[in-house]
């Protein structure tokens, strides 16, 4: 029987959707310092009327629905506060972006808060190269802030500890602790983010003014912003021709070993601050990504060879190996031009991109996909199920494997591994039958739905403003549902059927 | 007769030099023809994006036509004085630039770029004008202050409750 959701149920949760709304709309202050710092008056009123707005709005919710005494936020409700405050402050984050003048409708802007918080990557901006320094900051920002987790943010600073916040971290598809509180784990997230986001702008800050040419400002600019799309996995870049604007190989391994960095687990991140480096060989993670990793490089070079899009070993590396390792971490910062993806790089090519895509990076990280825990998992599991054929019939078998800890596979972490495995897939290929619904072939839809819900952002050419407005509301979709995994979206719609049909 | 034949000669071969003059290509052409267009001597129409970007003797300069990007790599000493790129408030200088095309060029590891013979200045750039809209600003005052009164009206509830 479905319960029909009491006043109670409304209140906890517009009072933790106020706190998060509220913590999001704080984090536009910076855009504004950014906007006054390069002299840019009218991206200063628009991001002011945004960050008001939202603020007002966080501040309203939670004066106004106050916490009941002596509640606690269920599952449900931490689930429905996640995916509801991530659609809301889709809405919010949108505001400067369609005020800017440089998305063609709000819908527009929309797609593209969704894709910076998800940390997707695709663009329906237009006339990027001249888009205001603090509109465009704030793109970056709403990668930063999504990838760490826009709940983490609230966890961090306005949420105390307890079983609700718990359950609010695990809404947002991250359901590993790095430290026993959950409040502590949010700041360590910060934390690391943080240092990383200082170290990695002042690194492309050198590599931008020395190797690349750009003026010190504009190193220091560009480095911020691309370490933000970088780290969080996201593939935003600050103009239109995304990494290849810099013709620069330095750069171009400098942005590649910081994907790589954002794409790692965040337990191991602690796991090397805290002197423990052999985690990162060690983990069954981190092992069967660069398995995969070099599996997809493979099948990638293999194919451009193949088509002779690349006659020189050198273009084949730069070029073939970077989009790889682009794709796998599920970043989407790109070397090549949209149009070379199908017009220059062949089928095969194409499926080793889209499989690497599909698979994702990390549990407990910025990126989105399958993640290679799980394909871990039941590559294990496979091999256990094979081992037990082979074996006599009263052996006993156990498989362990090591993530974090000592780990004993078993039946339930299996299921849960296939099942999201199977609801990645089923979503990749409804999205690839939509587009194809469309018009578009195949292959490349099957390609852009894959970028859209394993949260990658490289594009084929289906996604620019003059696609249907339809596909944009899929791939919204998409995005948001491949970055919380599926269950905090269900529950969301399964708590409007019971706004209907509950008893 | 001689000076007939000199003056149809002299307009044949006008004529000629009128027909086989180039037009600029598009990036989207360049692209959806690459392998057509590579190693093939074309004009480049574009607004120079960002500043040049300095490789010592030489220089990588982004130019964008309305369908996208290019890199043109350019000798320093064909660069004219004052270039500036295009950015927030300013539309950047429009070159043409007569260079080799490359879909991938052996000279920079792959990437698809333009190599300068020549660059010329079409038109100097100018201030991007932006007006602040003021209702915009009215609309800011005015959340500034339903938040202000927000504020004051909690503070209020907060020192009623404590009592």
């Amino acid at each position: 029987m479905i319960l029909k959701p009491q006043k109670q149920d409304f209140k906890i949760i517009g009072h933790f959707l106020g706190r998060v709304i509220l913590s999001f709309g704080i984090m536009m202050a910076l855009p504004i310092g950014v906007a006054v710092w390069f002299g840019e008056a009218a991206p200063v009123v628009d991001l002011s009327i945004s960050f008001l707005f939202s603020v007002l709005i966080g501040l309203a919710l939670t004066e106004y629905l106050p916490l009941p005494k002596n509640t606690e936020m269920s599952w449900s409700h931490g689930m429905v506060v996640v995916s509801g405050a991530w659609i809301i402050c889709m809405f919010l984050g949108a505001i400067p972006l369609y005020l800017s003048g440089h998305w063609a409708s709000y819908l527009d802007a929309c797609f593209e808060a969704m894709s910076g918080l998800a940390t997707t990557g695709l663009v329906l901006v237009q006339d990027l190269d001249h888009l205001s320094k603090g509109v465009n900051f704030w793109r970056h920002l709403l990668m930063f802030l999504g990838g760490q987790g826009i709940i983490v943010v609230a966890l961090s600073f306005l949420v105390k500890g307890g079983p609700g916040a718990f359950r609010l971290y695990v809404g947002e598809a991250r359901d590993e602790k790095i430290l026993p509180n959950i409040v502590e784990t949010s700041r360590f997230i910060w934390l690391v983010s943080l240092v990383y986001f200082v170290l990695g702008t002042l690194l492309l800050t050198a590599c931008g003014y020395w190797a690349v040419g750009l003026g010190l400002k504009d190193a220091f600019f560009h480095g911020a912003c691309n370490f933000m799309a970088g780290f969080d996995t996201g593939g935003f870049s600050p103009q239109s021709q995304n990494i290849l604007f810099y013709q620069s190989v330095p750069y171009e391994i400098l942005t590649l070993i910081i994907i790589v960095w954002g794409a790692l687990n965040f337990n191991i991140h602690y796991a090397i601050w805290s002197g423990k480096r052999k985690e990162l060989f060690g983990d069954l993670e981190t092992r069967t990504f660069f398995v995969t990793l070099t599996i997809v490089v493979f099948l990638v070079i293999a194919g451009l060879a193949r088509c002779g899009a690349y006659p020189a070993v050198a273009g084949l590396i730069r070029k073939g190996v970077y989009q790889a390792v682009s794709a796998h971490t599920g970043t989407g910062f790109s070397t090549i031009y949209v149009q070379q993806f199908v017009g220059e790089w062949g089928g095969l090519a194409l499926i080793g991109l889209i499989l690497a895509m599909g698979l994702g990076s990390s549990v407990c990280s910025t990126t989105g996909g399958i993640k290679m825990l799980r394909v871990g998992l039941i590559a294990k599991a496979f091999r256990e199920d094979v081992k037990r054929f082979l074996s006599s019939e009263s052996a006993v078998l156990t498989t362990r494997f090591h993530h974090v800890r000592n780990l004993f596979l078993d039946d339930k972490l299996v299921r849960s591994a296939a099942l999201i495995t199977l609801a990645y897939i089923i979503l990749y290929l409804l999205g690839a039958i939509i587009g194809s619904f469309f018009g578009y072939p195949f292959l490349e839809s099957l390609f852009e739905s894959t970028s859209a819900a394993a949260n990658v952002g490289l594009s084929c050419g289906i996604t620019t403003p003059q696609m249907p407005n339809a596909l944009k509301v899929i791939y919204i979709l998409q995005m948001w549902t491949g970055r919380l995994e599926f269950i905090s979206v269900l529950v969301l719609g399964g708590f409007l059927v019971s706004l209907v049909r509950g008893k | 007769m001689r000076w007939f034949f000199l003056i149809v000669m002299f307009f044949f071969h006008l004529t000629c030099a009128l027909g086989w003059a180039e037009e600029p290509v598009s990036l989207a052409e360049l692209l959806g023809n690459a392998r057509k267009f590579h190693g093939e001597r074309i004009l480049f129409e574009g607004e120079l994006i960002g500043s040049s970007l300095d490789r010592g003797e030489f220089a990588w300069l982004n130019l964008g036509d309305a369908t996208g990007a290019l890199g043109v790599w350019v000798k320093d000493s064909l660069l004219p004085a004052g270039l500036r790129g295009g950015h927030y408030a300013w539309r950047g200088d429009v070159v043409i630039v007569d260079g080799i095309f490359s879909r991938v060029c052996s000279e920079h590891a792959g990437t698809t770029d333009l190599h300068a013979l020549s660059l010329e200045v079409v038109s100097r750039g100018r201030a991007l004008v932006e007006e602040v809209d003021r209702r915009r600003i009215a609309a800011a005052f005015l959340l500034s202050g339903v938040l202000i009164c927000l504020l004051i009206l909690r503070e209020w509830r907060r020192k009623r409750a404590r009592r």
